[in-house]
């Protein structure tokens, strides 16, 4: 086992408190993406989790090696991608983040290939937990900026 | 001041009577005369009063008139408001900026906003501006 892995383990059984939610939002980020510990991804996503991008009723059904998979290409695509997490709010089983993310586009990302700009965006990110675990996301990020900051679009 | 089990809703009358109802007068009781608004990616925050704020709605509704908003789920903290939504419309006017395409359009937009004495006074927000843009045929 890795034990880094062994580090961030969640206890499941843990009550889900607004201090707990807010320590596993910020380790989400911290650890699954500014850390790029693949083996985080084991202690805060569900199998499987549903995950909404932008795109309205667009819900993504997926499972864990899916979204280690889009970790890994975007990752990739980004290899210096940093998150900066301003404010999280907790509600009941819910948090939600507000973070801006900056990266250098050094690899081929959905088709668009690397275009070595430097990126820096705004976004949104609500989570639902249920045992330390993320069930289901909802992303609202700008995703016109960052195509624009490629270059893709005017 | 109202308690917490108020603010949801108030946030949900907030979008009913300002956005769906487009009733003027509402406007006074849900956003304070100045309003920190952070707008997209890399732009200052602007402080808005209430001429600019119908100025931009204004905008936002001579372009999509029918456009209905619906509050999928509200979070509150303290003095923090998230909101989770999504915008229903026709795209019938130049309002925008770009002009008008009859089609059916729809996006989904999260707020984060702080909320003090039943009013806002500081707003973020991410929307599917990319989906809109495709949606109205802006971008491939």
């Amino acid at each position: 086992m890795n034990p880094q892995s062994k580090e961030t383990a969640v206890d499941p059984m843990a009550e889900q408190t607004p201090e707990l939610l807010r320590q596993y939002t910020y380790r989400w980020f911290d650890e699954v993406w500014n850390e790029r510990r693949d083996g985080a991804i084991d202690h805060f996503v569900a199998d499987p989790v549903e995950s909404q991008g932008p795109a309205p009723k667009k819900y993504g059904l997926m499972r864990k090696t899916d979204f280690r998979a889009w970790h890994r290409q975007l990752l990739e695509a980004f290899p210096d991608i940093w998150f900066e997490v301003h404010s999280v709010v907790v509600d009941g089983d819910i948090s939600a983040a507000r973070y801006s993310v900056s990266g250098t586009h050094l690899g081929d990302l959905d088709g668009l290939p690397a275009s070595q700009k430097e990126v820096h965006i705004t976004g949104m990110t609500m989570f639902r937990w249920r045992g330390g675990k993320i069930q289901e996301s909802w992303n609202n990020h700008d995703q016109l900026g960052l195509l624009q900051q490629i270059g893709f679009v005017d | 001041m109202p308690k917490r089990g108020e603010v949801y809703a108030l946030v949900d009358s907030f979008f009913q009577e300002v956005w769906n109802e487009q009733n003027d007068d509402a406007i006074p009781k849900y956003i304070s005369p100045k309003v920190i608004e952070h707008g997209l990616s890399g732009l200052q925050p602007l402080t808005l009063d209430y001429s600019d704020f119908i100025a931009f709605r204004a905008r936002f509704l001579q372009a999509f008139p029918d456009a209905k908003f619906t509050v999928d789920n509200i979070l509150v903290e303290g003095e923090v408001v998230v909101v989770r939504f999504h915008v229903e419309a026709t795209h019938l006017g130049d309002g925008m900026g770009f002009p008008a395409t009859g089609r059916k359009i729809s996006f989904t937009a999260m707020g984060f906003g702080i909320w003090r004495d039943g009013k806002m006074i500081e707003a973020w927000n991410n929307f599917d501006q990319l989906g809109l843009m495709r949606q109205v045929g802006l971008i491939e």
